[in-house]
């Protein structure tokens, strides 16, 4: 199977061709069965591949795939060449998992959508290319499907884009994704003029050897890398286009803004973790801007009243929290927590979107409540969701997130870490703020309730088991191993060893070797009690303010009105935004256009067009229509012919 | 023979230079067509001068073939002239313009 | 003898053909042409070119010209009050250009002429020069292939010229 890697990104393309080429002739039914059977094809083939691969040693777990020559040119040459080691596929698995589960739940989801088959083949041309992005083995590939996922991304959130808001939240995410998207080519480009090549299996090794530890020309490369991922993961400084973009159809943001697409760049900065232990300057960026976006995108989302936002705000602080693990040297944790992130928040929004739907697209969660009964479903998976990301035992995002605190307490001490735990107090707090507010208490909304389909109900409960057990896999002191990081181990021990050599990266890379946590059982699990009472705290407040006196937070905000708005409009960084890079921009663009466009091209264009014209008016005089004024050229011409034969005598 | 080749020459090109004038003067369809058969004549004489002046019957041969175009000139031509007449009433050249642009 | 025929002849060909260019009425014009055909078919004659000369006087004369006569009574043109074309400018440059092409003309042919032969004429090579059958000889031997040519030239020529005339339903 492992030779069969392109069956992997193979499946949901077919989908897509079968859709584009048949969908419109053999109606709903095939569009929806052959989108969700492509990429359940693409699931079963990656969990294929994942077998076989357990079954190999741990170092020969990396298995290249030369599917063609893309193109060749004097020293670049670039192969469509996939890549299947212990990440790669990790992220198929989670990729192809997730999206098959939510394409199920789209058939129920969209059903009296217009755009049925348009949405199914955009869905399934973002699984391809997500399965692209990660299964890419350089960095060409990866790239080819970094902009395929950004394209999907955009052509979703403006699925419906009679909407104004939905279409100008696409542009939005598209034009801040070309910020990070720039910095990322750059990035590639520095690589290749420094190694010679874009392949992973060369330029990895390689990096080492030729540059020392915190070489310049290596924090610029990951600093440019960086730059992509922030763009891509929504971190400050590119983090604003996520928010705006849950106009799309929420499993939409549940697939690609919440579980895949956003965690493409704690993908990319993982595969490059061997570039990146060489640049500890890099290194503490990431953790910094990592830990800086999961405390601010989480205080923003404990005021936000539209169901959505609150989850993408919370997406974005998760994605903090992974780059926070990633800048601490704990790229398995990252990894880990990406994984469970995605069942957690995929189960997050598919349950928001289950609410809209039943409340006929109800966003605003004032104007929900009391939803215990009517959706019980629903209301399960969301509490499993939320004490998984809240970090409560035996959840899932327990095991994750206590990894990161862990190993942020390890390599950069205290502080960074009590930062880190304030993001997971106001996690718990703004999660169960939310589940009071929509599940608990009287309906504030008035309405009919619908009771949503099978097709949905089915894919929330198989992600609330995932979300509930899925840490196990990363449990060492349940089962005295760490199945995640071992099997991880062998894609990020290259650069580990050589993290070993510098200051603080040193515990980062003591952690990224198996068996590390068992290391210092006592101390872990004393601050895995900590971090868990920190959210239980979290939980109480919630509970306190939006189940006992609901009227606390109406208090609150009068006393500090100011806070609350700062918080409320997201800290005016929107506004900031346009006011600082928007606006001139456009007015620079206004400018060109009205003296440089106007004047300037549109002169020259049609100044050409009007000499062309006035010389005609001209020339026309000659087409008189006379024929005796034609065979007055035709003797002028012989005229000159006999001149020319009479001089040259 | 006490004509040189050079005055025969002259009068072909004075009978071609009339031509030349007639068609490129006259009004008339008909007389246009008149003046391209003096232009054509003052080929010929020019062709059959130059046969008997080079002794050979080559020249001559051309005079015939010159001959059969023109036959065939002016019956395209004459038809054409009855045609524009038959529609437009006129044999004046310069009525004839709606080919113009 | 010979001379003074050239001189004849050249006189009334000039002449006629000024006429032809300058008559008012298109009857006029097609006479002076038979005029002027015949002026020149006795200069074929005085070349040798005994054939040529009496094709000239058939075919030209005889019929081409009659075929001219009949459409120009077919028409039943009146006298033209503007005969020559309205434009000055137009009228001044196509005298220029005929002036300019008969001194090139004379000049290029006088040249040549000097050139090839300086003014000599080649003996005639005996009686058979210009007659039916020297030209025969050439015409359907050399060139029976251009012969051919001319013959579908003709018939394209009358079949065109019927379905131009040919009235449509």
């Amino acid at each position: 199977m492992l030779d069969y890697v392109w069956l992997v990104p193979a499946f949901p393309l077919a989908g897509v061709l079968a859709n584009v080429f048949l969908g419109g002739r053999l109606g709903k039914k095939f569009v929806g069965l052959v989108s969700c059977a492509s990429v359940a094809l693409a699931f079963a083939s990656s969990v294929a591949v994942l077998v076989e691969m357990l079954a190999l040693e741990p170092g020969l777990r990396h298995v290249e795939r030369h599917v063609f020559t893309w193109f060749l040119s004097a020293d670049l040459k670039v192969d469509a060449a996939l890549l299947a080691d212990p990440l790669s596929v990790l992220m198929m698995v989670v990729v192809s998992g997730v999206a098959f589960l939510i394409h199920v739940y789209s058939v129920g989801y969209m059903a009296g959508d217009p755009g049925y088959r348009r949405y199914f083949i955009y869905l399934n041309l973002f699984t391809f290319s997500m399965l692209t992005l990660v299964s890419g083995a350089n960095f060409l590939v990866l790239y080819v499907g970094w902009e395929a996922v950004g394209l999907c991304s955009y052509l979703l959130i403006g699925f419906w884009y009679e909407k104004k808001a939905a279409a100008d939240a696409g542009r939005k995410a598209f034009i801040v994704n070309r910020i990070g998207d720039f910095g990322f080519v750059l990035g590639i480009i520095l690589i290749f003029r420094m190694f010679g090549t874009l392949d992973f299996g060369s330029v990895f090794p390689r990096a080492a050897e030729m540059f020392p530890m915190g070489s310049p020309t290596i924090t610029a490369i990951t600093l440019l890398l960086f730059l992509g991922a922030t763009g891509k993961s929504a971190q400050i400084p590119l983090y604003t286009w996520l928010p705006d973009a849950m106009e799309g159809p929420t499993p939409v943001s549940a697939l690609i803004h919440a579980a895949t697409m956003v965690t493409a760049g704690v993908y990319m900065v993982a595969r490059c973790s061997a570039l990146y232990v060489l640049a500890p300057v890099s290194m503490g960026v990431v953790a910094a801007v990592g830990l800086a976006t999961a405390v601010y995108a989480a205080s923003i989302g404990l005021v936000q009243n539209d169901f959505k936002r609150v989850l993408a705000y919370s997406t974005i602080s998760q994605l903090g929290y992974m780059f926070l693990a990633c800048g601490v040297g704990a790229f398995a944790a990252g990894v880990f927590h990406l994984m469970t992130h995605a069942f957690f928040k995929a189960l997050l929004f598919l349950v928001a979107g289950a609410v809209i739907h039943a409340l006929a697209g109800e966003q605003d969660i004032r104007r929900m409540g009391g939803l215990r009964r009517e959706l019980p479903v629903s209301f399960w998976s969301f509490v499993v969701a939320s004490l998984a990301i809240a970090g409560i035992f035996p959840f899932s995002g327990f095991f994750s997130k206590d990894e990161i605190l862990w190993d942020t307490l390890q390599a950069r001490g205290p502080l960074v870490w009590g930062v880190a735990a304030v993001g997971v107090l106001l996690t718990a707090f703004y999660m169960f703020r939310l589940l009071f507010l929509v599940f608990w208490g009287k309906p504030r909304h008035g309405g009919h309730v619908h009771r949503p389909p099978l097709s949905i109900d089915v894919p929330l409960a198989c992600l609330a088991v995932l979300s509930a057990v899925g840490g196990l896999v990363g449990a060492p002191m349940l089962f005295g191993r760490h199945f995640i990081k071992e099997f991880l181990a062998p894609v990020f021990a290259g650069g580990a060893g050589h993290a070993a050599s510098a200051g603080h990266a040193a515990a980062a890379a003591a952690h990224v070797s198996a068996g590390a946590g068992a290391a210092h059982p006592v101390s872990e699990l004393g601050m895995a009690l900590v971090s868990i009472s920190i959210a239980a705290v979290g939980i109480a407040l919630a509970h306190r303010f939006y189940v006992m006196s609901p009227d606390v937070p109406r208090r609150l905000k009068e006393k500090f009105a100011t806070a609350y708005s700062v918080l409320l409009n997201k800290y005016y960084v929107d506004e900031a935004y346009g006011a600082i890079f928007v606006r001139p921009l456009v007015a620079f663009a206004a400018g060109l256009w009205r003296y440089l466009d106007a004047l300037v091209i549109d002169g020259a264009v049609n100044g050409s067009a009007n000499t062309v014209a006035a010389g005609s008016r001209v020339l026309r005089r000659l087409q008189t229509g006379r024929l005796q004024d034609y065979a007055l050229s035709v003797a002028l011409g012989a005229v000159v012919v006999l001149l020319f034969w009479l001089t040259r005598w | 023979m006490g004509v040189t080749v050079s005055q025969y020459l002259a009068v072909s090109a004075l009978l071609f230079a009339i031509g030349v004038a007639g068609v490129l003067l006259r009004r008339n369809m008909l007389v246009v067509l008149m003046s391209v058969e003096l232009m054509l004549n003052a080929a010929n004489l020019a062709f059959v001068t130059f046969a008997r002046m080079l002794g050979g019957v080559e020249g001559q041969v051309i005079v015939l073939f010159v001959m059969a175009v023109a036959a065939a000139e002016v019956a395209v031509g004459l038809a054409i002239v009855l045609v524009v007449f038959r529609t437009g009433e006129t044999t004046n050249v310069e009525d004839v313009s709606s080919m113009k642009w | 003898m010979t001379t003074l025929l050239f001189v004849l002849g050249s006189i009334a060909a000039i002449v006629s053909a000024l006429s032809v260019v300058t008559r008012r009425n298109p009857v006029h014009s097609a006479l002076s042409l038979i005029v002027c055909l015949l002026s020149v078919a006795l200069l074929f004659l005085l070349l040798g070119a005994q054939f040529v000369a009496a094709i000239q006087v058939i075919v030209y004369a005889g019929a081409i010209v009659v075929l001219f006569l009949f459409v120009v009574m077919l028409l039943n043109v009146k006298d033209e009050s503007a005969v020559f074309h309205s434009g000055i400018a137009q009228k001044l440059a196509a005298l220029a250009l005929v002036f300019v092409i008969l001194v090139q003309v004379v000049l290029v042919a006088v040249a040549g002429a000097t050139w090839l032969g300086k003014e000599q004429w080649l003996a005639a090579t005996g009686l058979s020069f210009g007659t039916v059958q020297s030209v025969g000889r050439e015409l359907f031997a050399r060139y029976l292939f251009q012969f051919e040519v001319v013959s579908v030239l003709l018939l394209v020529a009358i079949v065109g010229a019927v379905t131009l005339v040919k009235k449509k339903q």
